[in-house]
C-alpha cells in the first residue's frame, strides 16, 4: 500500500476516501498487533524449549559422565583450535592425581605417556585423522603413575569436529586401566614360557633316557654275548671231562662234576635269555598280517616235546588275524604257552585255553591255565626281569620270559596284565591295538 | 683212492679249536684238521695255496684283526670264484649276522651250541656233511 500523501490528493479526496483510508490503517496496525503478539508467543515458547533441551543435554551429558566414571573409564575432550583439553576426574585419577592437581591441557598427559610409546599412539591418530575416521582411533599405551608405577591404558577416540581444510578440530575419547590384564597378561606369558622350559626339558629327559635304555640295552647284549663263550668253554669241557675221566671217578666227584654242568648251563641258559631280551628291545618291529592262529599251532607243535606223555586239553578258539611282527608273536606265545604247559606239571588233565577276543579299538587274547597259578599279591613281580614267584627246583626256569613277553606287548603299543590264584591256575591277557593296514 | 682234503678251521679261541680236535678224534673222519688263527692267516694261506686242497672251511665270526664278515667280504671284492664251501661256525645269534654272512656268500651258519656233547655232535655232523656227503666242482 502506499502511504504518500501529497497535497494534491489531499485535496482532491472526499472525506469518503479519507475515511476509508483511516479504516484501512485501522486494520492493518491491528494485523501487524496480531503479527507481534503471535511472534512474541513463538519466541517464548522457542525460549522455553530452549531451556527445556539445555537441561536435558546437562542431565545427558550427566548421565554420561556418571556412566564414564562408574566404569572407572576416563573421558577426555581435546579442543584442538582452542588449545584446550578437558581431562575427566577418573581420568586423572588413574594416574594418581586429583582434578586440580593436573589442569586440563594435553600437555598434563604428554608428560606422564612414556616418550616411546608416544610414536605409536600419534600413528594410530595419523591413521584414523587421514582415513577421515574411517579406521577408529584406539592404542594401547604406558603411563607413569604418580607413585612411579606403570599404568597401562587402553584408549579410544573419535574427531567429532572437523575443519574446512579436512583437519582435526575437536577429538573425544576414553581411557581404559588395562594394567590388571596386562599384569595376567604378563604373568600367563611367563607361565607359558614356564611351561614350555619344562615340557623342553621333559623332552630332553624323555630323549636322554631313551639314549641311556638304548646304551644299557646294547651294553647288556655285549656282556652277554662276551660271558656266552667262556660259559660254553666250561660247559664243554667239565661235560668232556665226565665222559673221558667218568671211570675214574668216584661217584661223589661225578656228582661234583654234575653240579658244576647243571650251574654252567643254567647260567648258559640265562645269559641266552637275556640275549633274547636286549635283543627284543633293540629290533625294529616288522608289522606285517600274522595269523594268530597259525603261531599257535607252530608254537605248540615246537613245545611238543614238553607235552609228552602229558593229559593235556588244549582249547584254542577265535584267534584273529593281527598287525604285528611275526617273530616276535611268537615269542610271546611260545614263552606264555611252555609257562601253561610248565605250571600244569603237576596236574593230572591240564587245562590250557587259548581265546580271542575283539574290541572297537583292540584285539585281546587270554591265556589261561589250571596249574599252580601264583598269589596275586605278587604280581608286581611276575613281569619283572629275574623275577621267579616258584622255585627253581619246583619249575625251572630264569625269570626273563615274561619280562620278554611284556617288553614285546609294549612295543606293540599294548598292554600285559595277569590273574592268579596258588594251586588254582594263571590267567595272562594282553591287547594288541588294531592298526590301519 | 684220492687223497682227503684238508677241514679248514679259523678260530682265534683255543678253547674252541681244542673243542672241535677232540670231537674230530671222537669222530671217524679221516680228514686233517688245520687251523688258523684269524681272517688274515686265512687269506694268506689262500693266496699260497689256493682252494685244491681244502674240502671246506668252518670260520668264527668274532675275531681280532679280520672278523668272519670281514674275510667273506674281502673274498667277495677280490672276486674269488670259489666253490668250496664256507661254514660260519659262531656263538652270535643275532639275526643280522646270520643275513650279511648269506648275503656275502656264506653256505651255512652254524650257532655253537652251549651244551658240550652237543658241541661236539654239531662238529662232526658237519664235518661228516660238507666233507664227505656234499660235492664240490673237482677243479676248485
Amino acid at each position: 500500500m502506499n502511504y504518500s500523501f501529497t497535497k494534491e490528493k489531499l485535496i482532491s479526496a472526499s472525506k469518503e476516501d479519507l475515511l476509508h483510508t483511516i479504516r484501512q490503517l485501522q486494520e492493518e496496525n491491528a494485523r501487524l498487533k496480531a503479527e507481534k503478539d503471535e511472534a512474541q508467543e513463538a519466541l517464548a515458547l522457542a525460549e522455553a524449549s530452549t531451556a527445556y533441551i539445555k537441561a536435558e543435554l546437562q542431565d545427558v551429558n550427566f548421565v554420561f559422565k556418571e556412566i564414564l566414571e562408574s566404569s572407572m573409564a576416563g573421558y577426555w575432550d581435546w579442543h584442538m583450535v582452542e588449545d584446550y583439553e578437558y581431562l575427566s576426574p577418573t581420568f586423572k585419577k588413574m594416574f594418581g592425581y586429583e582434578d586440580d592437581e593436573l589442569i586440563n591441557h594435553p600437555s598434563s598427559w604428554q608428560k606422564l605417556i612414556f616418550q616411546e610409546d608416544i610414536p605409536v599412539v600419534f600413528g594410530k591418530f595419523q591413521e584414523h585423522v587421514a582415513s577421515r575416521g574411517k579406521v577408529p582411533f584406539d592404542s594401547v599405551a604406558r603411563y607413569r603413575h604418580k607413585d612411579g608405577r606403570t599404568v597401562w591404558v587402553y584408549c579410544r577416540g573419535r574427531v567429532v569436529r572437523w575443519g574446512k581444510d579436512g583437519s582435526p578440530e575437536r577429538i573425544v575419547g576414553s581411557h581404559i586401566d588395562i594394567s590388571v590384564l596386562k599384569e595376567v597378561e604378563a604373568e600367563l606369558k611367563a607361565y607359558n614360557v614356564k611351561v614350555n622350559e619344562l615340557n623342553d626339558e621333559l623332552a630332553r629327559k624323555a630323549q636322554l633316557l631313551e639314549v641311556s635304555n638304548a646304551e644299557l640295552e646294547r651294553f647288556v647284549y655285549s656282556v652277554a654275548h662276551d660271558l656266552r663263550s667262556p660259559v660254553r668253554h666250561i660247559s664243554s669241557f667239565s661235560q668232556l671231562l665226565t665222559r673221558r675221566a667218568a671211570h675214574k671217578l668216584s661217584e661223589l666227584e661225578k656228582g661234583l662234576l654234575d653240579n658244576i654242568i647243571t650251574s654252567i648251563n643254567r647260567l648258559g641258559q640265562l645269559i641266552d635269555e637275556l640275549l633274547e631280551y636286549a635283543r627284543m628291545g633293540n629290533k625294529e618291529l616288522n608289522y606285517e598280517e600274522v595269523s594268530l592262529d597259525k603261531i599257535v599251532k607252530r608254537c605248540l607243535h615246537t613245545l611238543g616235546y614238553m607235552m609228552q606223555g602229558r593229559e593235556i586239553e588244549l582249547k584254542v578258539e577265535n584267534l584273529p588275524t593281527i598287525w604285528a611282527d611275526e617273530l616276535m608273536m611268537e615269542q610271546v606265545f611260545l614263552n606264555l604257552l611252555s609257562n601253561a604247559i610248565k605250571y600244569t606239571g603237576r596236574e593230572e588233565l591240564a587245562e590250557i585255553k587259548v581265546v580271542g577276543r575283539e574290541t572297537p579299538t583292540a584285539y585281546e587274547i587270554v591265556v589261561e591255565d589250571n596249574g599252580a597259578g601264583f598269589d596275586m599279591s605278587y604280581q608286581h613281580k611276575l613281569f619283572a626281569i629275574f623275577q621267579r614267584l616258584h622255585d627253581v627246583d619246583e619249575f625251572e626256569g630264569v625269570g626273563v620270559g615274561l619280562a620278554n613277553v611284556q617288553r614285546i606287548i609294549q612295543r606293540h603299543e599294548g598292554t600285559i596284565w595277569a590273574y592268579g590264584e596258588e594251586d588254582k591256575g594263571a590267567r595272562f591277557h594282553f591287547t594288541i591295538p588294531k592298526k590301519e593296514v | 683212492m684220492a687223497i682227503l682234503r684238508k677241514i679248514l678251521l679259523v678260530e682265534d679261541s683255543k678253547f674252541d679249536v681244542q673243542l672241535v680236535k677232540l670231537a674230530m678224534e671222537d669222530s671217524n673222519i679221516q680228514n686233517e684238521l688245520m687251523c688258523l688263527k684269524n681272517g688274515s692267516e686265512l687269506l694268506e694261506y689262500l693266496q699260497a695255496y689256493g682252494y685244491s686242497e681244502i674240502a671246506f672251511i668252518m670260520m668264527d665270526l668274532n675275531m681280532p684283526k679280520l672278523s668272519g664278515i670281514d674275510v667273506l667280504q674281502r673274498l667277495q671284492e677280490m672276486g674269488h670264484k670259489i666253490n668250496i664251501p664256507i661254514i660260519i661256525f659262531s656263538s652270535s645269534q643275532q639275526p643280522s649276522d646270520v643275513e650279511t654272512c648269506y648275503r656275502l656268500g656264506a653256505n651255512a651258519y652254524v650257532v655253537k651250541p652251549v651244551d658240550g656233547i652237543e658241541f661236539a655232535n654239531t662238529v662232526q655232523t658237519l664235518a661228516q656233511f660238507w666233507a664227505n656227503v656234499n660235492i664240490i666242482p673237482p677243479n676248485s
